[in-house]
């Protein structure tokens, strides 16, 4: 029988990154914005004396760039020693965002720290606060920006200790939306004999379970730093039992909160409508997100008769100038900031109806439904549309990856389109 | 769709027309104007709805009446037959549908109203109205239109014929590029995305040059380090160098101080021996001198005070007498100012005396100038008195009023009699008047009355208007079967009503021709309806009249001749009833009537004459003659006259009495006013004799009158009471003289003695007494002056004594203090207090160097000190302290290089932590890739969307164009019977072209109209088959034929016959030919003339 104990599993801190695309937003917000990560870290280190935490350990992208912030740097170091005054320990690896080969200043870490370094996978022991061993923690930095190699490879598990934590930073699983650094498959961890009981991962900021006994969890990012990243962010709290149960929970660290509100215009007439419920939803995500700042973006989908005036930038602009205008109706919610206002809705199309009929929408909507089907077809149709984009040398260099993917949405976005505009535009002369 | 029949209510220039359509081909013949373009337009209305109100020429409001809109049969694509309706007001023009049964019969009656969309949907296949007015409603100007297009426009015009919103198409395709041209262009600089770029480019760029916060950061961190450790080494050498050079200041600067020290300690040892005096020996000593001094002066004084006294008491001398004088004197100068005060009394009194005795004078003379002072002491004047006088002055005036009163009376009724005298007269002459016009009415009138009185007239007049009545009575008896003359004229009467009315009509038709007209017609119409049965040719003659009238305004002159003719006949015909009666003779009643007018009037004959004779030749009392009428008026209106007459002559008379009465009267009562005059007059000289006796006994001008007694009176009380005061005054006046003459004698006896009060007695004796007093009061003061300087004597003798004593006690405790201290003489003892003094001074001045000198210091430092000072000299300790210092202040100098480096650093590294440049950049360029990104993606959607349209295009260009041209291709072979073979149109290149049989291609521009118009029909025929759906609508085409030869018109026609199969087709036309043609070539042909 083993000591029970408790530990913080987080990940891809990513301090001090910049947000992005929020230019327009008042500088209440930015301000909020550019203090989040720190926030967030705050929080982590108040996290682990609230739940009397034994050790954090950290599994990586604890910086967003490689040559790392030095504000970055010394909050960490500040949030670290206050960690050992209370006797915490904190185990680092580095990720493919700040490896060990950045320029770092030569801070001195206090001596609760252990940061992994990039030569060969270590084995550290981790203490409770009370001075008993609770597990032996293996990791390994990258030394680089780009680490192709399996990592997980190297890992295995020595005797010695009642529980063993690996952290690992790399795509688990090979996810296609991720970099594929260290990649390895899940497979391999938890039934290649590595000996582990906790995989502690880094890089997917989604946070995820992929495997209990022996756990193989992703603990997502602390603080979402833009709109893919959206719902509450944080920690995962480890509780490992005497008999080595091992039980998660999720805390919350985020300060700024991304969400997304989904918002149908089906049976809706006016603007005004619109507004009200868009406004409503807000509210309701205000209340159900107390106690930060919410960042909200609005997604009006559906199909319906306001379709055609929200083709107006206008009146996007307009409402979206009015949701910024409604704050929190309570104090305790913070604040909430409408950032974006987007249309994605269609004409009131029958498709059945379209897909049938004997004209030139008919034959367009057939057309955009075997490129749908048709993968190779799509790729050479889009390829030849979006020529002069990916031959274009410089920005190829910022948004090649979207070129390569060819992603599907721009079909159904573009097919919207042309049926909005040559049906719109119809209706607008015979009316 | 096949269409039935068209009920046009109202629209453009047709109303109420109903077309039959039921046919495959119709063919809508009628002249220019008669309305084929309107029922062009109203089917298509009836399919598409109303254009708008703006669009007048599509519109087609009714100019004939009607409601606007209208009904269409017919036979929908699911073969059931169904009515149409639309009505521009009802529903805003939305169509109604109703389902009819078999043949047109009614069918279950439901009216459905849709939506123009459903409607088109439902039943015309979803063809827009654009693409019906392009493909299935053709008129000339459309086919021409498309004949002047060329090139690229061609092309368009056919893509956008073929399919539903080719307009659109082309706006959605403009849309999608200049949206995509402003986000980006690959060699562009100015787009959106290109900014982006460049801007990203330069933000890297300023990324790249800015230099490594970290590296300066540890640098910056070493030297802190260095710096701290040379801070620290600078604090911890300090303190010693400082207290180095504390001392050595001191020694160089409390040398001096030292050496002084030294000094005084050398004094203080020789004045030691002082100190064994108690503390307060000197004070004490000081003490005891002092009040020695102090006595001795004392005595000195009192011995040279009683010296002066005897002096001054030698000096004084006085007289008792005088001094027993001054008191007496004193209390008669008390009453001196009251003499004073008594004689300015005497002086006034005796001026008021003088005034008050001329005011009597003046009062007295103001009553009557003989009057004195003793008058009026003797006058006495009692309330009686006064009141008699009152009563008197009242009864006076009384007489006056009663006087004035008797005249005016007397002079009322003199005019009054006057008046009535007058009114007299009047009265008399009127009555006289009347009674010569009487007689001068009797003379003129032929019933002349006779003289009788008012009572008897009445009876006489009474008893002939009874005597007439009866004899009427009796005249009615005789005359009892006079009714067939009556009843004709009855008869008479009513036909005139009749004709009356007729006639009337006639007027009526007259009016509408003028005025004139007008009151010539009235005029017979009138005279025809009085005319009576014989009268009715006349009547005839009035509406022929009018008939003249009719045609001749101006005859309105002959109209009223005709009229005159129409009264004689009227006349004429009641001369004619009246022959028809009987002549009746005179009876009883008539001798009556006789008499009794004899006693009436004086000469009776004629009035019975008039009288009779009229009525005798009357059927009737209603038909009385107007001259029998008129003489019993007279008869009755001269009796009226009379009476009237009588009446007036009746009411004089008694008016005249009346006022001779009166008259009479007014002069009685003015001889009694005579009297009651005199009667006053004597009254009123009994009052004055009575008044001139009072004033005499009372002395008083007999000329007074009662108020002047009563001034008199009043003036009288004054004097007397003016008087009462002069007496009074006169008593106090001799009082206040013997008062005076008292007081002068008492201040003779007085100043007896004294010479020269004596002297000024006579002139004033009071201030002969204030001599006197002063006097006797400068003695007085002599006296008291002697007894106080005798008083000071005696105690001055005493003060010496104790003085002298106090001096020798004071000399034996000087004595013991000497013996005390050991010290045998007093200046022995006065030196050895000043040593005391001098020790003690040292020791304070001790007790101050010492702190300056040990200031701060630590005994073991105070030590050292003394060592110093006393080991070193002057220059040498300067020489240290100089070095002292300077290890000092270099010390002090890297401490604070050292601090400030410190700061510096710290804060440049501070500087380093709230650097928000490189943030901002990394902002910056995580904002710009975030918009390229969006801008991108946007580009991207644009691009696919592009490409959709285009790709789209070109399967219609591809798989549909061709069907199209094919099927044109065969058509336009068939019309120009194999001259032109194809319709040709490459795909990518703009306009068509056709091959000719020798396979030659000829663009359509170089057509010839005829044929252009020939090869746009075919391609037309060539898209409705092609374009359309399940629902065949039908085809009209508005003249299109008009520039076809024969041959061309007639495989026109033949093609319409073959399409007609499958497609009803409306051909309007207005010529004959065509018409002939259609209807020649078509079997299934209906002719619908309009």
């Amino acid at each position: 029988m083993a000591e029970p104990f408790r530990f913080i599993h987080a990940a891809d801190l990513h301090l001090d990154s910049p947000f992005r695309g929020l230019a327009r937003a008042p500088e209440r917000v930015r301000e909020q914005l550019a203090e989040s990560t720190f926030a967030a870290l705050r929080r982590l280190t108040e996290a682990a004396f609230d739940t009397e935490a034994d050790f954090i350990v950290l599994a990586g992208d604890l910086f967003d760039a490689a040559d790392r912030s030095l504000k970055a740097q010394l909050m960490l170091v500040r949030e670290w020693e206050r960690l050992r005054e209370h006797g915490i320990g904190v185990f680092v690896i580095h990720g493919n965002h700040d490896p060990l080969s950045g320029a770092g200043a030569k801070l001195k870490l206090p001596d609760n720290v252990h940061v992994f370094g990039t030569e060969q996978v270590e084995c550290r022991p981790a203490y409770r606060r009370s001075g008993e061993l609770a597990a032996f923690v293996y990791g390994i930095s990258y030394g680089s920006r780009t680490v192709t190699e399996n990592l997980a490879a190297r890992y295995l598990a020595r005797p010695g200790a009642p529980f063993h934590i690996a952290l690992l930073h790399g795509n688990v699983g090979g996810h296609a939306a991720h970099d594929p650094y260290a990649p390895c498959s899940l497979e391999e961890l938890t039934h290649g004999g590595k000996g582990m009981d906790y995989w502690a991962l880094g890089h997917i900021h989604t946070r995820q379970v992929l495997h209990e006994y022996p756990h193989a969890v992703y603990a997502g990012n602390i603080q979402g730093r833009h709109p893919r990243e959206a719902g509450p962010k944080g920690c995962y709290l480890v509780e490992v039992s005497a008999s080595r149960e091992v039980r998660l929970t999720f805390k919350p660290l985020d300060q700024v909160r991304w969400l997304e509100a989904e918002v149908g215009i089906g049976e809706l007439q006016t603007e005004q409508e619109l507004f009200e419920l868009l406004a409503a939803e807000a509210e309701r995500l205000a209340a159900e997100h107390a106690g930060g700042g919410l960042m909200l973006r609005c997604l009006l989908t559906g199909r319906g008769a306001l379709h055609q005036t929200l083709s107006s930038r206008t009146v996007v602009r307009t409402l979206l100038e009015q949701l910024q205008d409604i704050g929190p109706a309570h104090a305790d919610w913070g604040w909430i900031h409408v950032y974006e206002l987007e249309v994605r809705t269609g004409l009131p199309i029958h498709w059945a109806e379209l897909e049938r009929e004997d004209s030139f929408s008919g034959e367009l909507y057939r057309l955009s439904k075997r490129l749908e089907a048709d993968e190779d077809l799509w790729r050479s149709f889009a390829e030849s549309a979006v020529g002069p984009l990916a031959s274009h040398a410089k920005l190829g260099k910022y948004i090649g990856r979207a070129l390569d993917e060819l992603p599907g949405r721009w079909l159904e976005e573009a097919r919207e389109l042309t049926l909005g505009l040559v049906q719109g535009t119809e209706s607008e002369e015979r009316g | 769709m096949k269409l039935y029949r068209a009920e046009i209510d109202g629209f453009g220039q047709l109303q109420r027309k109903e077309l039959s359509l039921h046919a495959p081909v119709v063919v809508v013949y009628g002249p220019n104007e008669a309305g084929k373009s309107t029922v062009f337009g109203f089917v298509r209305t009836m399919l598409y709805g109303f254009a708008k109100r703006g669009q007048a020429a599509d519109r087609q409001e009714p100019v004939n009446g009607g409601r606007h809109g209208g009904r269409l049969f017919f036979e929908a694509a699911d073969r059931e037959t169904y009515v149409l309706e639309r009505y521009a007001a009802d529903s805003s023009g939305k169509p109604k549908l109703r389902l009819l049964g078999p043949g047109g019969a009614d069918g279950p009656n439901d009216v459905r109203v849709l939506t123009q969309a459903e409607w088109e949907q439902s039943y015309l296949g979803g063809v827009g109205e654009r693409l019906y007015r392009q493909l299935f409603a053709v008129t000339l100007s459309e086919l021409q239109e498309v004949g002047a297009l060329s090139g690229e426009e061609l092309g368009r015009y056919l893509y956008q014929a073929g399919w539903e919103g080719g307009r659109a198409i082309a706006a959605a395709e403009k849309r999608l590029m200049q949206e995509m041209d402003r986000l980006f262009k690959p060699r562009g600089t100015n787009q959106q995305m290109n900014r982006q770029l460049q801007s990203l480019e330069q933000i890297e760029a300023a990324l790249r040059k800015r230099a490594d916060a970290i590296l300066s950061y540890n640098e910056w961190m070493e030297q802190l380090d260095a710096v701290e450790a040379e801070l620290t080494t600078a604090e911890t050498e300090l303190p010693a160098a400082e207290a180095r050079l504390l001392l050595l200041s001191r020694a160089c600067a409390g040398r001096s101080l030292w050496l002084r020290k030294q000094e005084l300690l050398v004094e203080r040892a020789a004045a030691a021996y002082s100190l064994q005096l108690p503390e307060d020996a000197d004070k004490a000593w000081e003490e005891l001198l002092r009040l020695r001094e102090g006595r001795r002066a004392e005595a000195d004084g009192i011995r040279r005070e009683l010296g002066r006294i005897g002096l001054q008491l030698q000096e004084i001398e006085y007289e008792e007498e005088l001094i027993r004088l001054g008191g007496k004197a004193e209390a008669l100068l008390q009453s001196s100012e009251r003499i004073g005060l008594l004689k300015e009394e005497r002086t006034r009194l005796e001026t008021e005396l003088q005034e008050h005795d001329d005011a009597i004078a003046r009062l007295a003379g103001a009553i009557a100038p003989e009057w004195t002072e003793r008058r009026l002491r003797e006058l006495r004047i009692t309330t009686a008195d006064r009141e008699y006088v009152r009563s008197m002055q009242q009864r006076r005036l009384e007489l006056l009023r009663a006087e004035e009163r008797l005249f005016a009376e007397r002079e009322g009724l003199k005019r009054e009699e006057r008046e009535a005298a007058q009114a007299l007269e009047q009265a008399a002459g009127a009555l006289a008047a009347e009674e010569a016009g009487q007689r001068e009415r009797d003379s003129g009138s032929p019933f002349a009355l006779l003289p009788l009185k008012r009572e008897a007239l009445a009876e006489v007049w009474n008893a002939a208007d009874h005597a007439l009545r009866e004899w009427e009575l009796e005249r009615a008896r005789e005359d009892g079967a006079a009714g067939a003359g009556r009843s004709a004229g009855a008869a008479g009467r009513s036909g005139a009503v009749a004709l009356w009315a007729a006639s009337a009509g006639a007027g009526g038709a007259a009016v509408a021709l003028g005025a004139a007209a007008l009151s010539g017609a009235w005029a017979g119409a009138w005279a025809g309806a009085w005319a009576g049965v014989a009268a009715l040719a006349m009547a005839g003659a009035a509406l022929a009249l009018a008939a003249l009238a009719k045609r001749r305004g101006g005859s309105s002159a002959r109209a009223g001749s005709r009229a005159e003719e129409a009264r004689a006949g009227r006349s004429r015909a009641r001369r004619d009833g009246r022959g028809a009666a009987a002549d009746p003779g005179p009876g009883d009643a008539e001798q009556r009537v006789r008499r009794a007018l004899e006693g009436l009037l004086r000469e009776p004959g004629i009035a019975a004459d008039a009288l009779l004779l009229a009525r005798r030749g009357r059927r009737s009392p209603a038909e009385r003659p107007a001259a029998a009428e008129r003489t019993l008026a007279q008869l009755r209106a001269a009796v009226e006259a009379r009476q009237e007459s009588l009446r007036l002559i009746e009411r004089h008379a008694e008016r005249h009495d009346e006022l001779a009465r009166r008259r009479d009267r007014l002069r009685e009562h003015g001889a009694e006013l005579g009297i009651a005059a005199a009667a006053a007059e004597r009254n009123k000289q009994a009052a004055a004799a009575e008044w001139a006796a009072w004033l005499a006994k009372r002395m008083l001008p007999p000329e007074m009158s009662p108020e002047a007694a009563l001034e008199a009176f009043e003036l009288a009380g004054q004097a007397l009471q003016r008087l009462l005061q002069y007496d009074r005054l006169a008593a106090k006046l001799d009082a206040a003289g013997s008062q005076i003459a008292a007081f002068a004698a008492q201040a003779a006896e007085l100043c007896g003695p004294l010479e020269e009060a004596r002297k000024q007695l006579a002139a004033d004796p009071v201030l002969a007494l204030r001599l006197l007093l002063a006097e006797s009061r400068r003695h007085a003061a002599a006296a008291a002056e002697e007894r106080g300087l005798l008083e000071r004597r005696a105690a001055l003798h005493l003060s010496l004594q104790a003085a002298e004593a106090a001096l020798q006690e004071l000399g034996n405790a000087a004595a013991a203090r000497l013996a005390a201290a050991g010290i045998e003489s007093e200046a022995g003892y006065e030196a050895a207090l000043a040593h005391r003094q001098l020790a003690i001074r040292l020791d304070i001045e001790l007790s101050r160097l010492e702190p300056e000198w040990t200031a701060g210091l630590p005994d073991n430092r105070i030590a050292e000190l003394e060592e110093l000072c006393a080991s070193k000299e002057e220059a040498e300790l300067q020489a240290l302290f100089a070095d002292a210092e300077a290890a000092a202040r270099s010390l002090e100098r890297s401490r604070r290089d050292a601090l400030e480096r410190r700061g510096s650093l710290r804060q440049s590294v501070e500087h380093l932590l709230q650097e928000e440049e490189h943030r901002r950049l990394l902002e910056q360029r995580a904002m710009a890739i975030s918009e390229l990104e969006a801008d991108s993606e946007r580009y991207a959607v644009l691009a696919v969307s592009a490409a959709l349209i285009r790709g789209t295009k070109r399967i219609y260009e591809e798989e549909r164009q061709p069907a199209v041209l094919r099927r044109a291709s065969q058509y336009i072979s068939r019309l120009t019977e194999g001259k032109y073979i194809r319709v040709v149109s490459t795909p990518g290149e703009p306009g068509i072209r056709l091959e000719t049989a020798d396979r030659r291609l000829i663009d359509s521009s170089v057509l010839s109209r005829g044929t252009a118009e020939l090869v746009y029909l075919a391609m037309r025929f060539a898209l409705a088959e092609e374009a359309a759906g399940p629902v065949k609508l039908p085809l009209m085409l508005d003249d299109v034929f008009v520039n076809f030869d024969r041959g061309r018109l007639r495989a026109v026609a033949k093609l319409l016959a073959e399409l007609a199969g499958e497609r009803q087709i409306i051909v309007m036309t207005c010529h004959g030919h065509i018409r002939d043609e259609v209807l020649e070539s078509c079997a299934d042909a209906e002719l619908v003339e309009l």
